[in-house]
This record gives structure tokens, C-alpha cells and sequence, in this order.
């Protein structure tokens, strides 16, 4: 079962690459469906079977509204710097240092002692040694870094929704490495949260698709309504009886 | 079961109201019926849940919350009394402000605050009542998507970028806290056991596993902080309070500058508290540059709201600067800064929400968001002006009120001695505009403020009759059968159809009478609700004016301390609870 957990992190790694640099809008989407659905089941144990089918609902819902939100959406999408090649290789890098700073911490958790509560109990299987925490840290590690410049700069909807859902996945990710005992209701909430925040970038997406035509972020937007700065004799004065 | 209740009512009426208000037409007049009635729905659920202090239920069950009553998911959402006092005020803040929200753009205007509102308080049951710090954070963060409820994204190109931003925010703060809950056990055990043998030990390993686990634990503290304060709009996330305003109607700024932030605070303060806060490590770097924000907050909010001649941007920053005051109770790190920060919280999105629909009142009834132009506002509106005095005070309470003790409380526990006073004063540094908008309006009256509608309910000749009977007269009117018998009679046709009928023809006229008879009752009570509505509207100036010293009076009672807020917002959240009981 590891070997296949680890090949799913470095898909959804891979996906989160191909959500912020593919040219294609639904391509972007794929990627971004993939780096969701995979990132719920990254995890040692796996969660219960309930918690899998909400987490994979919520998923489906987020990525279904998306999709249709893309109807009208350009063919192509304004071409960023780095390219697919680009993020890829990002991705891969970062990707190789969380791995290393995973297994960083599971070293110091498995050789640590002393008094103080048990780090163990929080993180049982990442000082254990599995290697599924340490991929799912990495794959963490690699969407939020990929994540990170179409969130920050945010000059496209679609990007920046998607970059924001990979945020999501990848705080996901980090409770499945760090063996957070949620249970079912606590994925419950998590699914649901990504329903939401996949029904709102598709809102949004598909606003923009409305307002605009395309899909890119203006924030020079009219700002006549604002009052602006004016002596107050300006003001109309009471004409004088 | 109380809670699910709640849950049930809250998302079934924002699901409808939303639907039904963004289809137009009879359609949205029921919606807002429907939204109208769960909000009221709400607010009664939410006075009668019985909410145990969480302090007597651990003595009682010292398993904790987990066999409490009307808990769910196995006591992982418990009712507390924190959360019903402050789901209560915020329900009875947001009737008014719907009523308000009506009043001034009838069912437009209740298109976004109505659902969007009913959405938001749904995730904060959630928030309030979740004892695992994934489930709080997680509604925290879906709340916060309410805001693209309220600012619709499908209205034009600067709500586009509005929504946009909103959503980043709250997605991003909402990652941030879910990592921060999952992270922050982890290193607080690596900060204590690595201590603990290098201690023992000399281990120099230790000793760097736990200054690198102390310094983890560090960025992870002022990384909520600083996720809140966003959410806040300390500075430097000022910018987006001035679009946010520009681009929303005007009585939504209420839910989205003032009580959107609540769930995720209280988030914030739980991870803080239960998390970060009992490791006890000094963490002077990360205090430092969260006083730090918090100062720069407080001064350049307030001064940017006094140099201001937006009223909205002024409200905008006024609310910033208090929210300042928010970020002193994650600066001090410690456990006693839990009920004070909470009160203020409340006291807070309170006071905020009056001071936001005074503004959006003043706004539309002077037909001017310029504050030069309001020159003379007081004068024409007494009762306005009374809505803004009582907020002053509501904002700034009394020595003893328990609004005015938190803010001594948070600075005292946020730096030391003498410097505390320095931020006690900068808390105090918005007082100026506010006595600028209570100047302003003393003075000589702008034409914008004589052509404004008066105040004072003027009736003309023969209307001098009461809602009540206004509406009565059209129930009976529209019940009377005008075919009566013949003979002119003017009983009630829904009488006359209750005779025996003596054949089949005059059955299946009575059938098909009695339909008519619905019928006409049907419009009867929507023609006496329109008529009951035109009579409000033409009262609106004295009834808006009304509405808003109404909320400055909630907003006052709660700074003053009503109904036991501090020892609820003193408590212990059921998070904390769970921690310690894990």
C-alpha cells in the first residue's frame, strides 16, 4: 500500500504543477481535482470509510461546479513566466525538501527523549518511520510553494482559485502527516468546506466570465464614488437670509 | 438535537431566501418572507437552548463535553453559554439591520445581508459550539464565504475583483489556521521535550531541536495573529475595507466589517489558548511584531478615519482600529487573555454594527457619503444623533462596564508597564472623529441636510389612522363576500360557504366558492401585508432613525456587560476543554 501512497502524493504534487501553469482551462481544473481527491486519502492510517466518501463528495461537488463554471471560459489562458516546465520543476524541488524536512523531523521524533508530553502521540506514524507521512509533508510542501505566486500576485481568477483550493488540499495534507486524529466529523467539516470554497472560486469564475470575457483580475477598478479629500468650506454652505 | 435544529434553520433559510431574492419577482417576496421568518426562528432557538456554563458541565462530567446534553457528533458541537448570548445578539442585530436593509432599498437591499447573514451565523453555531479545532476552523473559514453572499460577484466588474479578494482572504486564512491546528501540537511537544533533555541531558541536539521547535511554535502563533488581523483589516490589510465599502451596498458593511470576523477570531483565540499558550515560552520576538501591528493599527486607523471625508472609509477605519485592540489579546500569549479578548469581540461587532448602520442611514437619508456635506446632520435628527452618542459609548463604556475593562486588561497583558498605558491611550485615539461627526453636525445645515426628509412622523389630513387598523381594514375588506346572499349583506363569504349544501350541483359550487374563498383571503393578507408595508415606508426616516439607536442600545448593553457576558466569554471554549481532557 506505501508504494502506491507515495506515487499518489507525487501525483497530486503533479497536479498542483499542472492547476497553476497549464494553458488549457479545464487542464488547470483536472489538475486541481487531482491534487484535491488524492490529498484526502495521503495518509497512515487511512481514515474511515466515511470520512473517505464525504472527502471525495465534497471534492467531486467542488470540481463539477468548477467545470461547468469553464463553459465559457477562453481556450487558452494568458501564458504565465514559468511555464509548465517551470512549475514542474518547482513542484519536483519542492517536493525533494519537504521530503528531506519530513524525514528531518521524523528523525528527531523518533530519537528524541526527555520529559515533556509525547510528540509521538501526535505524529505516531511520521516517528514510526512510515514513509506516507513524509510524502504527504512533501507533497504539502510542494503545493503550497507552487501555490503561492498565482495566490500572492493573483492576476487571474481561475489561478487564484485554484491556487486557493490547492491551499486547502495542502493543509489537508498536513494533518494526514502529522497523524491529527479527525474522525469522521472532522472530515465531514473538511469536505464540506472544500464543496464550498469550490462552489465560490466557481462563482467567481464564472462572474468574471460574465462581467468580462476573461478570466483577469482588475483591481483598477472605478473608485469615482469615493469621497476625496476637500476643505470643508467646499462643502455646500447655507445660503445667507 | 437543539443544535441541529439551529443548523437546520440557519442553512435552510439562508438556501432560501438566497434563491428566492436572487430570482426577483414573487419569488424574492417570499424569499425574504422565508429568510425574515428563520432569522426570527433563529434568534427564539438560539434564546431557549440550554447552554450550561462549560466550567459546570466539566465538574459534572469530567469526560467532558462529550456526554453533554444537546451536544452532536459525540459531543463534538456543544452549546455553550458564550455561544448563545452572542448568536442571540447577533440575531437580534441582524433583525434590525434586515429591517433596516429593507427600509432602505426594500427587497434589493436584502438581497445579499438577508442570506448571506442566516449563511454566516450557521458556520458560527458550528464555530462556537466545536470542541475539535479542525471543526472550528473549517466553519470559520466557511462562514467567511458568506461574504460572497453579500458581495455577489455577478453584479458588475468591481464586485468581481471585491469577491475575488474576499474569497482569497478567506481561503487563505482558513488554510493557514487548519495547518497551524495541526502543526502546533506537534512542536509544542518537540519545544518541551527537547528542553526537557537538553536540560537533563546537555544535549546540544536537544537544545537545538527544541529552539528550532520553540521558534516554530513562535511563527505559528503570529502566523494566526496575522491571519486574523488580515481577516481584522489591521495594517498593512487595511486596503480591502475601502474597496469592500465602495463596492457593497452600504448595510452590508455591518456583516462583513464587523461580525464576519467573529467566528475566525474566536478560532484564533482557541488555537492561541489551548495550543500555544500553555507551553509557556516566551516567544518575545513573534509578542514584539504583533504589539507592534497592533499599535501601528490602532494609531494610523484612527487617524486615517479622522482625516477621512468618506463616511464610509471613515467607518471602515474606525472599525480597523478597534479590531487593533483585538490583536493585544493573541500579542500576550497567555491563558488570561481569553475571556477579556472575547468580551471585547462581541462589545466590538456590537458597537460596529451601529456605528455601520448609522452611517448607512446618514447616507441615505442625507443622500451624501461626504462628511463635509453632513455639516448640520445632528440638528435635523435627533434621534440619529442619539444613535451615534449611545454608540460612542457603547465603543468607549465606562470605568466598571466590562468593554472598558477589557481594554485596560489586554494591554496590561500584552506588554508591561508603562507601555501598556500607551496603548490604552492609542485605544483611545478614535474618540476625536467621533466628536468631529457630533461637531459636524451641530453646525450650520448644509443643503444636502435641509432638503433631507424630516425626522418627525408628519402625517397629512384623514391618515391619521394606526398601522394596526390600516391593516385590519384591508383583512375585513378583502374577507367580505360581495355577493352575500343578494341582498347586500356584508358577511364574511367564508361564512356562507360553510352551510350544509342540498345538491351536487351546489356541492361543486361550494367546492370551487370555497376555493375563491382561499383565494381571496390569500389576497386579502398579501394586499394587507403591501399596505402594511407602504405604512412603514412612509414612516422610514423616523423608523430608521429608531432601528439604529436601537442597535446602539444592544450595543451598549453589551458593552456594559448584560446578561453575564464576561463570565461567558470567560469560560473555557469546548476546544480547550477537549485538550485537556485528551
Amino acid at each position: 500500500m506505501t508504494p502506491i501512497l507515495i506515487l499518489l502524493a507525487a501525483l497530486v504534487a503533479a497536479g498542483g504543477a499542472l492547476a497553476v501553469a497549464a494553458r488549457e482551462p479545464r487542464l488547470a481544473a483536472l489538475g486541481t481535482i487531482v491534487a484535491l481527491v488524492g490529498s484526502a486519502y495521503v495518509a497512515d492510517p487511512l481514515p474511515g470509510s466515511v470520512a473517505l466518501g464525504a472527502r471525495l463528495a465534497g471534492t467531486v461537488l467542488a470540481g463539477t461546479l468548477l467545470w461547468i463554471a469553464l463553459r465559457r471560459a477562453p481556450a487558452t489562458l494568458s501564458p504565465r513566466a514559468i511555464g509548465l516546465p517551470g512549475a514542474g520543476a518547482i513542484a519536483v524541488v519542492a517536493f525533494t525538501i519537504g521530503w528531506l524536512a519530513a524525514s528531518t523531523l521524523g528523525t528527531a521524533l523518533a530519537t528524541g527523549s526527555g520529559d515533556g508530553p509525547s510528540a509521538g502521540a501526535v505524529a505516531s506514524a511520521l516517528a514510526g518511520g512510515s514513509l506516507v507521512p513524509r510524502a504527504a509533508l512533501a507533497a504539502a510542501f510542494s503545493l503550497v510553494v507552487v501555490a503561492a505566486a498565482p495566490v500572492i500576485l493573483a492576476r487571474d481568477l481561475l489561478r487564484m482559485g485554484l491556487g486557493l483550493l490547492l491551499l486547502i488540499a495542502a493543509a489537508g495534507l498536513v494533518r494526514n502527516a502529522l497523524g491529527v486524529e479527525a474522525g469522521a466529523p472532522a472530515e465531514l467539516a473538511l469536505a464540506i468546506l472544500v464543496a464550498l470554497a469550490g462552489a465560490g472560486v466557481a462563482a467567481v469564475v464564472a462572474a468574471g466570465l460574465l462581467a468580462t470575457g476573461d478570466l483577469a483580475l482588475r483591481l483598477d477598478h472605478d473608485r469615482a464614488t469615493a469621497v476625496r479629500h476637500r476643505p470643508a468650506d467646499e462643502a455646500h454652505r447655507r445660503p445667507a437670509r | 438535537m437543539h443544535l441541529l435544529l439551529l443548523l437546520v434553520v440557519g442553512g435552510l433559510g439562508a438556501a432560501v431566501s438566497g434563491w428566492g431574492l436572487a430570482r426577483g419577482g414573487r419569488a424574492a417576496r417570499w424569499g425574504a418572507v422565508a429568510g425574515g421568518l428563520a432569522l426570527l426562528l433563529f434568534l427564539v432557538l438560539v434564546l431557549a437552548l440550554d447552554a450550561p456554563a462549560v466550567a459546570e458541565r466539566a465538574v459534572v462530567e469530567p469526560g467532558l463535553a462529550t456526554q453533554a446534553s444537546g451536544g452532536l457528533f459525540d459531543g463534538r458541537l456543544v452549546p455553550t453559554a458564550f455561544l448563545r448570548l452572542t448568536l442571540g445578539l447577533w440575531a437580534l442585530d441582524a433583525v434590525l439591520v434586515a429591517f433596516i436593509a429593507w427600509l432602505l432599498g426594500g427587497l434589493a437591499f436584502l438581497r445579499g445581508v438577508l442570506p448571506a447573514t442566516l449563511a454566516a451565523m450557521t458556520g458560527g453555531v458550528v464555530v462556537l459550539a466545536s470542541a475539535d479545532l479542525a471543526i472550528g476552523a473549517a466553519a470559520a473559514t466557511a462562514s467567511g464565504l458568506a461574504a460572497l453572499v453579500a458581495v455577489p460577484p455577478g453584479r458588475g466588474r468591481a464586485m468581481v475583483s471585491v469577491a475575488a479578494l474576499e474569497l482569497r482572504l478567506t481561503l487563505a486564512v482558513g488554510a493557514t489556521v487548519l495547518a497551524v491546528v495541526a502543526v502546533a501540537p506537534l512542536t509544542a511537544a518537540l519545544a518541551l521535550r527537547g528542553a526537557g533533555a537538553a536540560e537533563a541531558e546537555g544535549s546540544a541536539a536537544a537544545a537545538v531541536t527544541a529552539a528550532g521547535a520553540s521558534a516554530m511554535l513562535g511563527l505559528g502563533a503570529l502566523a494566526v495573529t496575522l491571519a486574523v488581523g488580515a481577516r481584522l483589516g489591521a495594517i498593512p490589510f487595511h486596503v480591502r475595507f475601502s474597496r469592500v465599502a465602495d463596492a457593497a451596498a452600504p448595510i452590508d458593511l455591518p456583516l462583513l466589517l464587523a461580525w464576519l470576523a467573529v467566528p475566525v477570531v474566536v478560532v484564533g483565540l482557541a488555537v492561541v489558548d489551548s495550543q500555544i499558550a500553555p507551553v509557556a515560552l516566551p516567544f518575545a520576538g513573534d509578542r514584539l511584531i504583533i504589539v507592534a501591528v497592533a499599535f501601528v493599527t490602532l494609531v494610523g486607523a484612527s487617524l486615517a478615519a479622522f482625516f477621512q471625508d468618506d463616511l464610509r472609509h471613515a467607518t471602515g477605519y474606525l472599525v480597523i482600529a478597534d479590531g487593533g485592540l483585538l490583536l493585544l489579546g493573541f500579542a500576550a500569549l497567555d491563558p488570561a487573555a481569553w475571556g477579556p479578548a472575547r468580551v471585547w469581540l462581541v462589545a466590538m461587532a456590537a458597537s460596529k454594527t451601529a456605528l455601520a448602520a448609522w452611517s448607512a442611514v446618514a447616507e441615505d437619508r442625507f443622500e451624501t457619503r461626504s462628511i463635509p456635506d453632513l455639516r448640520g446632520w445632528l440638528r435635523r435628527s435627533p434621534i440619529l444623533a442619539a444613535g451615534l452618542v449611545v454608540t460612542v459609548i457603547a465603543t468607549f463604556g465606562f470605568p466598571g462596564w466590562i468593554a472598558f475593562e477589557a481594554r485596560g486588561t489586554l494591554a496590561r497583558l500584552a506588554v508591561d508597564a508603562p507601555w501598556d498605558m500607551l496603548l490604552i491611550l492609542a485605544g483611545f485615539l478614535t474618540l476625536p472623529t467621533y466628536l468631529r461627526l457630533l461637531a459636524l453636525g451641530t453646525g450650520p445645515a448644509t443643503s444636502k441636510v435641509d432638503r433631507a426628509a424630516p425626522e418627525r412622523i408628519v402625517r397629512r389630513r384623514g391618515e391619521g389612522v394606526s398601522l394596526l387598523k390600516e391593516t385590519l381594514a384591508v383583512e375585513v375588506e378583502g374577507a367580505v363576500g360581495p355577493e352575500g346572499d343578494g341582498d347586500g349583506s356584508t358577511v364574511p363569504a367564508g361564512f356562507l360557504r360553510m352551510r350544509r349544501p342540498r345538491s351536487r350541483a351546489e356541492l361543486s359550487a361550494s367546492v370551487a366558492g370555497g376555493r375563491d374563498a382561499v383565494a381571496r383571503g390569500r389576497d386579502a393578507v398579501v394586499r394587507g401585508l403591501t399596505r402594511f408595508g407602504a405604512a412603514l415606508r412612509r414612516d422610514r426616516t423616523e423608523l430608521l432613525a429608531a432601528a439604529v439607536l436601537a442597535l446602539a442600545v444592544l450595543a451598549a448593553l453589551t458593552s456594559w456587560g448584560a446578561l453575564d457576558l464576561a463570565g461567558a466569554a470567560a469560560e473555557p471554549a469546548p476546544t480547550v476543554l477537549g485538550q485537556v481532557g485528551d
